[in-house]
């Protein structure tokens, strides 16, 4: 049975190219062609889709939306995003927003085809430069915990702080003096290039060194 | 105009007993009211708590502190004030044509009270108030033209009696009534004249509460015939009775409470009676009641004497005696001021009756007393001799004295009284009666011809005499009997001739002379002249001394015609007092000093005393009593020094010397409401009062109650900020202060008495508030509107740059989507074309080309995208897109390539050019070594640890030549980018072994 595909691109030319280049294709089959997600509820119901090509930049609602609202009610349909923007924001909500895969029009018409396939078969297509992206955020994280060169001790003191304990407390839960406390604290300090313990929490939050 | 009347008192008899001729002499001047009218016509006077005298006068209601008149602005529906009379210390009495008031005295506030319902259109007769007695128990009798009535202390009526108009009043104006109260409901009271019809004397009893009227008996009164009745207080009359045969004329005093009547004093017959129709004024309780036939007479209720006096007031006069013992008299003819003299100034036990018939035409110059005679020169050549024992008075004449003023008399010894006269010296034998001339070799032959200016006896005995019209001093030692005659000697004595001399507690002496020569001293046991150095700059302006005394400190006082001088001796220097000080005149006659240590200053133009520690003079003139004002000698009159004799020009007086009295007088200044912009705002000293910017024109009105020396009152005033010293007002006691700027003021007023007492009290604050529109808060409130508003602008700005940019950002988001979108069917097409088997290879050739030139239109398009988003401006994003690019390049190349890129914290900007040229370079060389290098394996490292970029590509292909000539476009490029980035570039090449590129950028 062919792969039922929707397309919703709102570039007239485009969206006919692509109707052109899936049917060609054997097991792939468009049910629907849409330049708007305006019903794509109503659409989704009527085609029954097994994947959906959606375009972000949409007049009215975007594609990000359109798949937010399609995922709340119709979570099973495999939605690749299909665009010309690869900025970190769009591609974020996308992956936020539930899509299945994130596909560049820039990328090879032949790539959109396997991807269809295999986003069908359970993969996650992403372009490749995209898929860097997406490494790279998590590149980021890990690399940031040395960013500062915090000692374990000193990320533990952090985390206590976090806590709201007070020196006294935090010296007996590590059994280390108050005034040791105080001499970790104050490097820490300086590691964050901060001045007091709420900033340093904030840093360390933000950065992701304590939870 | 202004009347200087004398008035004399003479009490011939009293009840008490015999008294010394007193002169009591007044000082008498008209006061004028209202400034439009030439003539003030006066009702009624009265005194209130603080001292102010209230006046009812035809134009209205007037206050008066000595000096200046309040207008006290009443309703019309009041009429004309007729009578005040004072309750209490707050409020007076008013009664007037349409009915009586109450008047606080401070706020002038009226409340108004009618008897019958008041009809504005016009006054009914019963409102007019002619008399209003004090009842007993806080209660008034009210008698209008027609009715009597009672009212309480809330002037609420207890009830009332109406005349009838006849028979009981038979003239259009009953005459004012005389009564007495009796109870608190009954009243006594003389029937009007020609009532019922009878002459004699007919009394009523008015009960207000039955509302009847009876006559009574009074029968104490029945054996006299009452002519004339005056009312003195409430409580008793004065009747003048008719003279009938064996009963002379006589006054009588007459009290209802105890029925008691007093003959007072038989009056002269001879004294002429004008009519029945003078009448008792004013019976206050001040003390005072005058009344007047045509010569008038005075009884003093103090005193309860009757007293005669002359005078030219018309009838209906007001009078009221103030505590401080000053007479105001009001009539229709103005207000008159008679100020009497504290002072004592008497004559010496029966003397006047002689020397009234002696005419002193140019005054007393001495006198000497010499047991029971009293030796009294004078300037018209006469020296007379009054034997108290005799009473008889003698003229000693001095034979060829035609023009002969007597100056002064010394006893020389027991019965030789020498006589210093105009033409020389005298010798008078008191037993012998004979005149001669003193005879004595070294004494100057021109001891007879010239003015003898003064006899100075001194501590030791020795007699100075001054010899006029320069003929130098002689001194004479009668124990001695040496004569000594100093002549004008430059060098030793310095004066022509001593008209003043005095001894200071050393014995030395003091001279001056009043045609100048300087100030001498003459030193006892040197017996040397020495002129006293006087340096300019001291205060002693000239030497034409008059007189000379030397005070309980040794310090010298110095008469002169130009001022007072004190010569402190110890530090040599002058205080000078003049009229500026308080002097009455700087032309100064005699000093004299009493046993109170006061320094008497006869002048030309009348006498002062001077208190020098509190520096206070009290004036006395002919106007006090003196006789008259041009001063020529001031002495103790005895041992006592109780009594000093002052002798004038128009004859001689003593002066009780405990009744001058220097004291202070307490005064304090009032203030009437202040006026801002016309409406009245009462205010206290000290105090601060808010106004708004547009309440600028204030007026203050204040004065000083002073009414013994009111005319002498100035006025000043000193404005914080505008004025350094005080500033006198021209008109008294009004300041006007138009057109205040808003800000601060502090108003300092003065008042002084005299010229020399002045009185201020705490400064007045006023505030002037700025406009709203200058305060400082609207001030604030527009600085913080403004920093809003422009912060609001600013805002609105960044929001619509901001929409602005979304909008761009927009435009662009759908460009570079529709372009891209296009792009991408296109090579969707050509190759769905491609795939299908029916193009022969021709047309492969073509879709192939169609291929890769919308895939190169993409790829430029992305590169525009990425190039214009401000988001990749960083280095490290520049990085990572050139990461992109050369693993795409080198993956298609099937060139192995390892990365190390290592990057300091933070972002690096970095400006577009920069960026450009980087990316390019970059480019490029990752374009040779992919297409030329024919490598397998690649490093490129980035780093940009110190403050530049470092880039570093390697190879392990094929190399190039670098030395020889061959400039590939790669290499040319290359380099020139590196220049444009400033940047350092070095290529190392070797054959067969590989290429190294390094650059290194300064960011």
């Amino acid at each position: 049975m062919a792969i039922t595909v929707d397309i919703y691109e709102d570039n007239k030319n485009l969206s006919t190219s692509l109707r052109l280049l899936i049917n060609a294709s054997n097991d792939l089959s468009v049910s629907g062609a849409y330049f708007d997600c305006l019903n794509i509820l109503e659409n989704t119901r009527q085609n029954r889709p097994d994947v959906i090509i959606m375009d972000i930049n949409m007049p009215g609602i975007n594609g990000v939306d359109g798949v937010k609202i399609c995922k709340k009610v119709f979570p099973q349909v495999l939605i690749l995003m299909f665009t010309v923007f690869e900025d970190d924001k769009q591609l974020f909500e996308a992956l936020c927003a539930g899509a299945n895969g994130y596909l560049l029009k820039k990328s090879a018409p032949q790539k959109l085809i396997a991807a269809i396939r295999d986003v069908y078969n359970g993969g996650a297509p992403l372009s490749p430069s995209i898929a860097k992206k997406v490494l790279k955020t998590f590149d980021k994280h890990t690399r940031d915990d040395s960013k500062f060169n915090l000692t374990e001790r000193e990320v533990e003191i952090l985390q206590l702080l976090s806590h709201g304990k007070t020196y006294k407390n935090m010296a007996l839960e590590l059994h280390i003096s108050i005034d040791t406390v105080r001499k970790h604290l104050q490097n820490i300090y300086t590691k964050l290039h901060v001045n007091c313990g709420s900033q340093a929490v904030a840093i360390a939050l933000r950065n992701n060194i304590i939870q | 105009m202004r009347f200087a009347f004398y008035l004399l008192f003479l009490v011939t008899v009293n009840l008490l007993g015999q008294n010394p001729v007193i002169y009591h002499s007044s000082q008498f001047e008209r006061l004028q009211i209202n400034v439009n009218s030439k003539i003030d016509h006066v009702y009624s006077l009265a005194e209130d708590d603080d001292g102010f005298l209230w006046i009812a006068e035809q134009s209205g209601l007037y206050r008066f502190d000595g000096d200046r008149f309040t207008y006290i602005k009443l309703s019309k529906s009041l009429g004309v004030v007729r009578q005040i009379n004072p309750i209490n210390e707050d409020s007076l009495l008013i009664a007037t044509t349409h009915g009586m008031g109450i008047i606080n005295s401070k706020s002038f506030r009226v409340d108004i009270h009618f008897f019958t319902s008041q009809n504005e259109e016009y006054y009914l007769e019963d409102n007019f108030i002619r008399w209003i007695i004090n009842g007993k128990g806080n209660t008034y009798w009210i008698f209008t033209k027609t009715s009597v009535h009672l009212l309480d202390g809330n002037l609420k009526s207890k009830g009332s009696f109406t005349f009838k108009k006849h028979p009981d009043i038979q003239s259009a104006n009953p005459t004012t009534p005389i009564c007495f109260p009796m109870d608190e409901s009954r009243i006594i009271m003389k029937a009007f004249e020609g009532a019922n019809d009878s002459l004699g004397d007919i009394w009523w009893c008015i009960d207000i509460r039955k509302g009847t009227r009876e006559v009574i008996d009074l029968d104490e009164l029945a054996p006299l015939e009452m002519g004339t009745c005056f009312q003195v207080d409430p409580a008793s009359v004065i009747m003048v009775s008719r003279e009938r045969p064996g009963h002379p004329q006589s006054f009588y005093h007459y009290a209802y409470a105890n029925r008691d009547l007093t003959k007072l004093m038989e009056y002269d017959p001879s004294m002429e009676w004008v009519s029945s129709k003078q009448h008792a004024l004013d019976p206050s309780a001040t003390g005072i009641t005058f009344f007047r036939f045509k010569k008038g007479f005075f009884y003093d209720t103090t005193l309860k004497r009757i007293t005669e006096e002359y005078w030219n007031f018309s009838p209906y006069s007001r009078y009221h005696k103030m505590k401080n013992g000053i007479v105001y008299v009001g009539n229709s003819e103005g207000l008159f001021r008679l100020t009497p003299n504290t002072l004592t100034i008497t004559k010496p036990e029966a003397l006047d009756n002689y020397f009234s018939t002696i005419e002193f035409n140019d005054g007393v110059s001495d006198f000497l007393k010499k047991g029971k005679q009293l030796y009294i020169a004078t300037h018209n050549q006469h020296l007379y001799r009054y034997d108290s024992l005799s009473h008889t008075i003698e003229n000693i004449c001095m034979p060829g004295i035609a023009s002969g003023l007597v100056w002064n008399l010394r006893l020389q010894d027991k019965d030789s009284l020498w006589i210093g006269t105009q033409n020389g010296l005298f010798v008078f034998n008191t037993s012998s009666g004979a005149i001669s001339r003193w005879e004595k070799k070294g004494v100057p032959p021109k001891i007879n011809e010239v003015p003898i200016t003064i006899q100075f006896e001194d501590s030791h005995g020795i007699l100075w005499m001054g010899l006029g019209y320069g003929n130098g001093l002689l001194a004479y030692d009668p124990e001695r009997a040496m004569v000594r005659h100093y002549l004008y000697d430059k060098n030793h004595f310095p004066l022509r001739t001593a008209t003043a001399i005095a001894e200071d507690r050393n014995g030395n002496l003091w001279m001056g002379y009043e045609n100048g020569g300087g100030l001498i001293y003459w030193d006892r046991n040197k017996d040397v002249f020495t002129k006293i150095k006087i340096s300019v700059e001291s205060n002693f302006t000239n030497d034409r001394i008059r007189s000379l005394v030397v005070g309980q400190d040794n310090s010298l006082w110095i008469g002169t015609r130009h001022g007072l001088f004190r010569y402190d001796t110890t530090t040599s220097t002058f205080d000078e007092f003049t009229v500026n000080d308080g002097l009455i005149d700087d032309y100064i006659t005699k000093l004299y000093f009493d046993a109170y240590d006061r320094v008497w200053i006869g002048t030309t133009n009348g006498l002062s005393i001077f208190e020098p520690h509190r520096k206070k003079f009290l004036n006395l003139d002919k106007n006090q009593g003196l006789p008259g004002s041009r001063i020529l000698n001031i002495k103790a009159w005895d041992a006592s020094g109780k009594k000093v004799f002052v002798g004038a020009t128009n004859g001689f007086c003593l002066i009780d010397v405990d009744d001058v009295d220097l004291s202070q007088t307490q005064a304090t200044l009032y203030l009437e409401p202040i006026l801002v912009n016309g409406t009245a705002k009462p205010m206290e000293f000290g105090q601060r009062m808010p106004l708004n910017y547009k309440q600028n024109n204030i007026t203050v009105t204040f004065g000083i109650i002073n009414h013994q020396q009111g005319r002498s009152n100035t006025y000043y005033y000193k404005m914080s900020q505008l004025d350094t010293a005080w500033v006198e007002l021209k008109t008294k006691g009004n300041l006007v202060l138009n057109g205040l700027a808003p800000g601060n003021y502090q108003l300092q007023l003065m008042t002084c008495i005299n010229g020399s007492d002045c009185y201020t009290e705490a400064p007045l604050n006023f505030h002037i508030r700025p406009p709203f529109w200058k305060s400082i808060w609207f001030f604030l409130g527009m600085m913080v509107l403004a920093v809003l508003v422009t912060r609001h602008f600013y805002t609105l700005r960044i929001r619509n740059l901001k929409k602005i940019e979304s909008i761009r950002q927009q435009i662009s988001m759908d460009l570079h989507d529709d372009i891209g979108s296009s792009i991408s069917s296109v090579r969707i097409l050509s190759d769905i074309l491609a795939a299908e088997n029916l193009v022969n290879s021709k047309d492969i050739e073509i879709i192939q080309s169609i291929r890769e030139q919308s895939g190169h239109i993409s790829d430029v398009l992305e590169e525009i995208i990425w190039n214009v988003n401000p988001k990749n401006d960083t280095l490290e994003n520049v990085i990572a897109r050139m990461q992109q690019y050369a693993n795409e390049l080198l993956e298609n190349a099937q060139i192995d390539c390892q990365w190390n890129i290592v990057l300091k914290e933070g972002n690096t900007l970095i400006d577009a050019e920069k960026r450009k040229q980087l990316y390019l370079f970059f480019k490029e060389a990752v374009n040779n070594l992919a297409k030329h290098s024919k490598c397998e394996h690649c490093s490129i490292e980035i780093s940009n640890l110190s403050n530049s970029l470092s880039i570093l590509i390697q190879d392990d292909g094929i190399g190039y030549d670098t030395v020889g000539n061959y400039q590939s476009n790669g290499i040319d490029s290359m380099n020139k980018r590196a220049t444009q980035l400033n940047a350092s570039l070095k290529v190392l090449s070797t054959l067969k072994e590989g290429t190294r590129i390094h650059l290194k950028v300064p960011l």
